[in-house]
């Protein structure tokens, strides 16, 4: 498998305090990778520096085999924080016609005014309505989500995956992290774990059981 | 993943605020009854056009960078050096746009003197730069306030701002007296538009020239090294 992004070693310290210790992982093409760890466990930082939005202290991070910030400019990538990220006095359509979509309706409210859901879905929507990405990195997509959303949400995922396209996504949603996901990067204390989704299926089923449980002995690993 | 240009992305998520364009054409229509009434008297509208673009480029890059709302655009394919220069042409592009308007008028109305004039415009491109570069750190508009703030603290201790002043009065002599009078037109670019002799001098203007493209290659690097970690939402 064709690797999209790697990262190796990476260090970050937040001044005194280290948030991640060396983290190393891989997303290949057509491959989905989950992130999970404890609130503060660092994972937005782990997925910020993974798009060249934070410098690490150390370790390299390689998009398509180059230095993330020449990557860049090269390899197309959708990065989606969150709701929160989307400009508040923005109006809908506004964002839309930034990327190309078509407003069918001609939406002109502001975005301030929308539910959080409604948000995360507009942005969510707007990474999945760019073709020809290489890599998607989503950080908690299904905040928010009502069940149909998140149906449609995962839906997407496994598609893009299935086509070619490498997804990096954070969440604590661990039931629809392992329907979408191949491979797990549990993050606690600084320090990432890789584990392959058949090391973690039960009775040939990986569940979000299955990957708390799993989470548990990390946890208890690094204790 | 976005492919519109950092310009047009930037003008759509952190356009200038209503009333500064609002603002801006209230300093043209200045410029238009002062061109009629009272033409030797013009500048007033270029220094209100000045102080404006004080506050209308320092657009404060950092926060709504850090809030993830230029995400698309820093983990697209501009590189952070055309992303730094695209938010400079943003912030500045009304107040350069309404210069350019009033110069124009000015010129319709036989002020040639303005339209030629190299040191006028440059007071507008020392503003544009200083206060973007200030500011990109700060929240928006702090960087024009802080400036704006000084140059009134300045004017009320008169007299040793006289004193400073009085070194863009004469045509530099010698390297020090040309470092000072380039310092003052930075520091204070209203001066600038009173056709001061330093003005005229190429060598004068020049020195500025250095003098911002430093200020612009240091603020491109602050772009390029910072670390856009996530800030918690408004």
């Amino acid at each position: 498998m064709n690797v999209i992004l790697s990262l190796n070693n990476v260090v970050k310290r937040y001044d005194d305090r280290r948030v991640l210790s060396g983290a190393s992982f891989s997303v290949g093409r057509g491959e989905a990778v989950g992130v999970i760890g404890p609130n503060g466990a660092g994972k937005t930082t782990l997925l910020r520096i993974a798009m060249g939005l934070i410098h690490p202290d150390a370790g390299c991070v390689r998009l398509d085999g180059e230095p993330v910030q020449a990557g860049l400019r090269r390899v197309p990538v959708a990065y989606f924080a969150g709701e929160s990220t989307l400009p508040p006095s923005l109006r809908v359509r506004a964002w839309r016609n930034l990327f190309h979509e078509v407003d069918e309706r001609g939406e002109n409210r502001m975005l301030r005014v929308l539910s959080r859901g409604t948000r995360q879905l507009l942005g969510l929507r707007t990474v999945f309505s760019v073709g020809g990405l290489r890599l998607i990195v989503l950080d908690e997509p299904w905040e928010g989500l009502d069940p149909d959303a998140a149906r449609w949400l995962s839906e997407a995922m496994r598609a893009r995956r299935d086509a070619g396209t490498g997804i990096l996504v954070s969440s604590h949603r661990l039931h629809e992290l392992a329907g979408v996901c191949d491979r797990y990067v549990f993050l606690n204390r600084g320090i990432t774990t890789a584990v392959s989704a058949r090391s973690v299926a039960r009775e040939g089923l990986v569940s979000g059981d299955a990957l708390l449980a799993a989470f548990d002995v990390v946890r208890g690993r690094a204790r | 993943m976005i492919r519109v240009s950092t310009l047009r992305f930037v003008l759509t998520v952190s356009p200038a605020p209503g009333w500064m364009l609002i603002g801006f054409a209230g300093s043209v229509l200045l410029g238009v009854a002062t061109l009629c009434f009272n033409p030797r008297e013009v500048d007033s509208a270029f220094g209100s056009i000045l102080l404006l673009q004080m506050f209308a480029v320092s657009d404060g890059f950092s926060i709504p960078a850090s809030r993830g709302y230029f995400d698309p655009l820093l983990t697209g394919e501009h590189s952070r050096q055309q992303m730094a220069i695209g938010t400079l042409a943003a912030a500045a592009l009304p107040g350069v746009f309404a210069w350019v308007l009033l110069v124009l008028i000015a010129a319709a109305f036989g002020q040639w003197r303005i339209v030629v004039a190299p040191h006028r415009h440059i007071a507008l491109v020392i503003v544009s730069v200083l206060a973007w570069a200030g500011g990109l750190a700060l929240p928006r508009m702090s960087a024009g306030a802080l400036w704006a703030f000084f140059l009134v603290s300045a004017a009320l201790f008169r007299g040793a701002l006289a004193k400073y002043a009085t070194v863009v009065q004469s045509a530099p002599t010698d390297a020090l007296h040309l470092l000072q009078s380039a310092l003052a037109f930075v520091i204070c670019p209203f001066l600038l538009l009173g056709d001061p002799p330093a003005s005229t001098r190429p060598i004068v203007v020049g020195t500025d020239l250095i003098l911002l493209l430093a200020v612009i290659w240091c603020a491109v690097r602050y772009v390029e090294r910072r670390d856009y970690a996530l800030m918690d939402p408004l």
